[in-house]
C-alpha cells in the first residue's frame, strides 16, 4: 500500500517537475480527470512545491563581485609573485642541481677510489720508490707502513701468491753451495749471467716444467717486474720483511741502476739467489743451451755460435759483475741481439770482479751506476745492484 | 580596490552578451567579462548557498571563493556544461567538503531566532500588502526553511538545486555528478520527509 503510494507520488511529482515523457504524462492527465483523490494528492504536493519555491530570494551583498575580483586579482598578483620568485630563483634551483650531482659523482669517484686503494697504493709506492731517495729498511718490528700494507694486500691476491709460490718452491730447490759459490766466486757470478741470459732466450724457457725465476731482459718494466719476483721471494724466503720502496730502479742514460736497501745478509741472499737460480736453470737446461747463450763479451766459459745454432732469436745476454771497491753488484743486461749479431761482435770488456759477495754485502752505499761498455752495436744495459746495510 | 577590478566592476553595465564570448574574453585574462558572469550569478549562487549553509557571513565567503576558484579554473572547463551549472558545482562542492572536512561552516537552525538573516541581503515581497497575510507568508518560510535545514546535506541540495534553483535532474546531475534516477530518488526523499514535517501547515 505503502509501495503504491510512494510510486503515485513519485509519478506526481516527476509530473509537477515536468520530467515526464508525453506518453506517461497524458496518461497521468487522464487519470487525474477521472480520479478526484489523485486530484487532491497532487494540490498537496504542489502546495509543498509552491512553499519551496516562494522563499524569499536573498541577494548577493553589495559590491560583491567587487570583492570576488579584487580576490582574484589578488590571487593572479600571488600567482605573479611566485612566478616571478619561481624565475628569480629559477637559476639558483638549477645552480643547486647542478651541484648535487657534482657531489654524487664525486662521492662516487671517492668510494671507487677507496674501493681501488690498494691497487693505487702500490702505484704511489712504486712511483716514490723510483723518485724519492731510499728510505731506512723498516725494522722487522716496527709497525707496517703504508707500502707494507700494500705489499701485504698484493701478496693476498691469488695470482700473485701463486707466482710467489712458485718462486719460493724455486728457491728452495736451489742449491746453497751454488749460492755459495755465486757469493764468493767472480767466475761463478759471470756464469750465472750467462745462465740467466740462457734463461731469458733459452726455449726450454716456454717448457712449463723450467722455472721462470730470473728473466732479465732489455725491458727495463720486465727487468723490474722479474727483481721483484725474486725479492720478494727472498723475503718470504728468509722471513724478513720487505717493503715496496727498499729497491730503486732508475734509467741512468743507457743503463739501469737497481739500488737495493736492506741489510747486507739480506741482500746477499738476493743476489746469491739470483745467481743460484739461474745457475741451477742452466744447469737443467744442460750445456746446449749454456754455449748457444754464452756471448763472447761475457767472462768465463763461453761458446761460439755455430751456423747450425745461428739462429734469428732473442738472445739478451746478462752479466753479473761484483765491484771491486764499492760493493755495487753490476749486472750488465744487454739489449736483444741475435745470433747474428753476436757473430759480428767482438768480445766486449766487462770488468771483472775480483771481490768476494761477502765484501759487497758490507760495503758502503754507492748510489751511481758505472757505466759498462756495451757488448754489441747496440747500448747495453747495465743493472746496478746497490747494498745499503740496515745500520745506515 | 585596485583599478583592475574596478574596471571590471564598471563592466556590470555593459549589456548582457553571448556566454561564450563572455568565456572566450575570460580565457584571454579580460577580468571585465568575468564580472559580468558574476553579475549573471551572483545572487542565485548566493542564494543557494545560503540555503545550504542558513549563514549570511559563511554564504557569502563561500560564494565568493567559489567565484575565485572558477577563474583560476577556467582554462580547465571544457564547456560540455553550461558556465552556471559548472560554478554552481564548484560552489556546492566547496560548502559540503567543507562542511564534511572541518566543519568550518556552522549551519545554523532557522528555527532559532533569526539574527543571523540579514534583511537587506533579502528581496521583501512588496506586493505583500495585507500585514496579516504578510506575517502568516513569512511565519510558512521560517517553518519551511527550518524543515529545510533539518535535512541531511544530501537531500537538501537536491531540494534547494530543484525547487529553489528549478534546476531540472539533469543538471542536478551534473551539479552533483549523479546519475538521473539517484537524483529523482533523492528528491522524492527529501520531499516526502518535508511534507512530513509540514504538513500540518500545508
Amino acid at each position: 500500500m505503502a509501495d503504491s503510494q510512494d510510486k503515485l507520488d513519485q509519478r506526481l511529482w516527476e509530473y509537477l517537475d515536468d520530467a515526464l515523457e508525453a506518453k506517461p504524462r497524458l496518461a497521468l492527465e487522464r487519470e487525474l480527470q477521472s480520479n478526484p483523490a489523485l486530484r487532491q494528492r497532487l494540490e498537496k504536493l504542489s502546495v509543498l512545491r509552491g512553499a519551496l519555491a516562494d522563499l524569499p530570494k536573498a541577494s548577493a551583498p553589495a559590491n560583491f563581485a567587487q570583492r570576488v575580483l579584487e580576490q582574484a586579482e589578488r590571487h593572479g598578483l600571488l600567482e605573479d609573485s611566485e612566478h616571478h620568485q619561481h624565475e628569480r630563483f629559477g637559476w639558483l634551483s638549477k645552480l643547486a642541481t647542478a651541484a648535487a650531482v657534482v657531489l654524487v659523482i664525486g662521492l662516487g669517484a671517492v668510494i671507487f677510489h677507496m674501493l681501488h686503494r690498494s691497487s693505487y697504493m702500490d702505484r704511489i709506492a712504486q712511483h716514490e720508490s723510483k723518485y724519492r731517495p731510499p728510505m731506512e729498511w723498516p725494522a722487522a718490528t716496527a709497525p707496517a707502513s703504508a707500502p707494507e700494507v700494500a705489499l701485504a694486500e698484493r701478496t693476498k691476491k691469488p695470482e700473485l701468491a701463486k707466482e710467489l709460490a712458485r718462486v719460493e718452491s724455486t728457491l728452495s730447490a736451489a742449491p746453497a753451495a751454488l749460492a755459495e759459490k755465486a757469493a764468493t766466486s767472480t767466475n761463478a757470478i759471470a756464469d750465472v749471467a750467462v745462465a740467466g741470459a740462457a734463461l731469458k732466450s733459452s726455449p726450454a724457457q716456454d717448457d712449463e716444467s723450467e722455472p721462470p725465476v730470473l728473466i732479465v731482459t732489455s725491458d727495463p718494466r720486465e727487468t723490474q717486474r722479474d727483481v721483484e719476483q725474486v725479492l720478494y721471494a727472498n723475503a718470504f724466503a728468509s722471513g724478513h720483511k720487505l717493503a715496496m720502496n727498499s729497491y730503486v730502479i732508475e734509467q741512468a742514460g743507457s743503463s739501469q741502476l737497481i739500488r737495493v736497501r736492506g741489510d747486507s745478509q739480506q741482500v746477499q741472499n738476493v743476489v746469491s739467489q739470483l745467481a743460484g737460480l739461474a745457475q741451477a736453470n742452466q744447469q737443467a737446461r744442460g750445456g746446449q743451451s749454456r754455449g748457444a747463450a754464452a756471448a763472447p763479451a761475457m767472462p768465463g766459459p763461453t761458446a761460439t755460435p755455430t751456423a747450425s745454432n745461428a739462429i734469428e732469436r732473442p738472445m739478451p745476454r746478462v752479466m753479473v759483475q761484483q765491484a771491486q771497491t764499492d760493493g755495487r753488484l753490476i749486472v750488465v743486461n744487454t739489449p736483444r741481439r741475435t745470433e747474428k749479431d753476436m757473430k759480428q761482435t767482438s768480445a766486449p770488456s766487462t770488468v771483472p770482479a775480483s771481490q768476494p759477495m761477502a765484501m759487497a754485502a758490507s760495503a758502503p752505499v754507492v748510489t751511481t751506476a758505472s757505466p759498462t761498455p756495451a757488448t754489441t752495436s747496440q747500448a747495453a744495459r747495465q743493472l746496478v745492484i746497490t747494498i745499503q746495510p740496515e745500520e745506515q | 580596490m585596485s583599478s583592475l577590478a574596478s574596471g571590471a566592476a564598471r563592466g556590470l553595465a555593459e549589456p548582457a552578451i553571448d556566454e561564450a564570448q563572455l568565456l572566450q574574453r575570460c580565457r584571454r585574462g579580460d577580468m571585465t567579462a568575468f564580472a559580468q558572469f558574476i553579475a549573471r550569478y551572483q545572487d542565485r549562487i548566493y542564494n543557494a548557498l545560503l540555503r545550504l549553509c542558513g549563514n549570511t557571513h559563511d554564504a557569502e565567503e563561500l560564494s565568493q571563493e567559489a567565484f575565485v576558484k572558477a577563474y583560476e579554473g577556467l582554462s580547465g572547463f571544457r564547456a560540455d556544461s553550461g558556465f552556471y551549472t559548472w560554478v554552481f558545482r564548484i560552489a556546492v562542492n566547496l560548502t559540503l567538503s567543507r562542511r564534511r572536512r572541518a566543519q568550518k561552516v556552522k549551519f545554523h537552525s532557522l528555527d532559532a531566532p533569526a539574527g543571523e538573516q540579514s534583511s537587506e541581503h533579502t528581496l521583501s515581497d512588496a506586493r505583500q500588502a495585507d500585514p496579516a497575510e504578510a506575517a502568516s507568508r513569512n511565519d510558512l518560510h521560517q517553518h519551511v526553511l527550518a524543515a529545510l535545514a533539518g535535512l541531511d546535506d544530501e537531500y537538501k541540495v537536491v531540494v534547494v538545486l530543484r525547487d529553489l534553483e528549478g534546476m531540472d535532474y539533469h543538471q542536478i546531475g551534473q551539479v552533483l555528478a549523479l546519475p538521473p534516477g539517484t537524483v529523482k530518488s533523492r528528491l522524492f526523499r527529501a520531499r516526502s520527509m518535508l511534507q512530513q514535517k509540514l504538513g500540518h501547515l500545508l
